[in-house]
């Protein structure tokens, strides 16, 4: 048993164990005494194979430690509270809802726009600006004038032969 | 001196070197993944979630602090506060680097700090993450260890490096390419051609093996 424990430590080491495996045997390593000794020797086996350099822990290095860190408040991080699923879902009906009463609204104001500006529309008068002087010349040279000012009629001016003549 | 003693055994895999370093990879993974709850646990608020975190990384952060303050005691100290601050700063923690990145970065600052305020001369360079942890400046730091360090150093890399002499040849090369070359199980179990399961006993036994030696001497 105490060997399989001590086989983990060295897998521990080498970052061979997985993630939950190595969070269930840090925890027995934090309560047992000899394991934490004997896991800070393989650390100092490790380290000094590696460095060429020895640097062993004092003792009390691991107590003293903690110790300190239990007068230190828990410092937490703002953590938002979990949204329930019904929550979750009533969320989304009032969304749909929402979307939908609005795209309603928006199709309306639409159609309701097109019948105001088709109903605004007035026919407009063209006004026609002709000169008096200009009527009289083409009178005055035949041809054919078609010329009035009535409202919504083009003067029609035929002047084709008129430098041939 | 080890890697000098076993390079000849080592010359005969040659298939080494080719080995795809996927299993690395995923090796990384297992560490980081397990860093990152811890973490969301301490956020939550299970403070003893850090005391875990604490056992995995003291000595290397006491041996990372220990190349800037020199003194051991102080060294300690300095590794303690690095671990209370990182505590302190956790809720900032995004989790955008690797937990151990993180701290690592806290734990030089810290001591650069320490020097700092206590005007002592320090090693103004820069270290980087990948060969901060390396040798090469080992030499010229331990010129400032006391003789009684420098005598302790000693005496626990001598039994380090005889328990290593003695061990039989498999389990030294699997534990040589655990430590130097930093090798997966999976890779040494290519390299040596046996399973999996074989290599993470032999590792295991060397290091009991070891340990077998170094504790008296600790005790």
């Amino acid at each position: 048993m105490q060997d399989k424990l001590n086989e983990k430590l060295s897998l521990l080491l080498d970052d061979e164990l997985d993630s939950q495996q190595g969070l269930d045997l840090i925890s027995k390593i934090k309560i047992d005494a000899d394991l934490q000794a004997k896991f800070q020797r393989y650390q100092l086996i490790s380290q000094t194979i590696k460095k060429q350099d020895a640097y062993p822990l004092n003792p009390g290095f691991s107590d003293t430690l903690q110790q300190r860190l239990r007068a230190e408040p828990a410092y937490l991080l703002p953590v938002k509270p979990p949204m329930s699923q019904s929550r979750k879902a009533l969320f989304a009906v009032a969304a749909s809802l929402l979307l939908a009463v609005v795209w309603l609204l928006s199709t309306q104001q639409q159609q309701t726009t097109d019948l105001y500006q088709v109903a605004a529309i007035e026919p407009q008068p063209i006004e026609v600006q002709i000169d008096s002087g200009f009527n009289d010349y083409l009178q005055a040279h035949d041809n054919s004038v078609y010329v009035t000012n009535r409202n919504f009629s083009q003067a029609y001016t035929r002047v084709v032969g008129y430098q041939q003549e | 001196m080890v890697i000098f003693f076993v390079l000849p055994e080592l010359m005969r895999f040659n298939s080494v070197y080719s080995i795809i370093s996927t299993n690395l990879v995923n090796q990384h993974n297992n560490s980081e993944q397990l860093d990152q709850d811890l973490v969301r646990r301490v956020q939550r608020g299970d403070k003893s979630a850090f005391d875990l975190l604490v056992i995995k990384y003291q000595h290397r952060i006491v041996h990372l602090v220990n190349r800037y303050v020199k003194d051991p005691c102080e060294a300690q100290d300095v590794a303690q506060d690095s671990f209370i601050k990182a505590y302190r700063a956790l809720p900032d923690f995004r989790g955008d680097s690797a937990f151990y990145t993180w701290l690592y970065r806290i734990a030089i600052n810290t001591a650069k700090n320490y020097l700092l305020a206590r005007n002592r001369r320090f090693m103004d360079y820069e270290l980087e993450i990948d060969d901060a942890e390396h040798v090469e400046n080992a030499l010229q730091l331990r010129n400032l260890d006391t003789p009684e360090n420098l005598l302790m150093n000693e005496q626990i890399m001598t039994v380090i490096q005889t328990a290593i002499d003695k061990l039989p040849e498999e389990m030294r090369i699997a534990i040589t390419l655990r430590e130097f070359e930093g090798m997966s199980y999976e890779e040494i179990a290519e390299a040596m051609d046996c399973p999996i399961g074989t290599v993470r006993s032999r590792i295991f036994r060397a290091r009991e093996a070891i340990d077998e030696k170094l504790q008296p001497l600790l005790d």
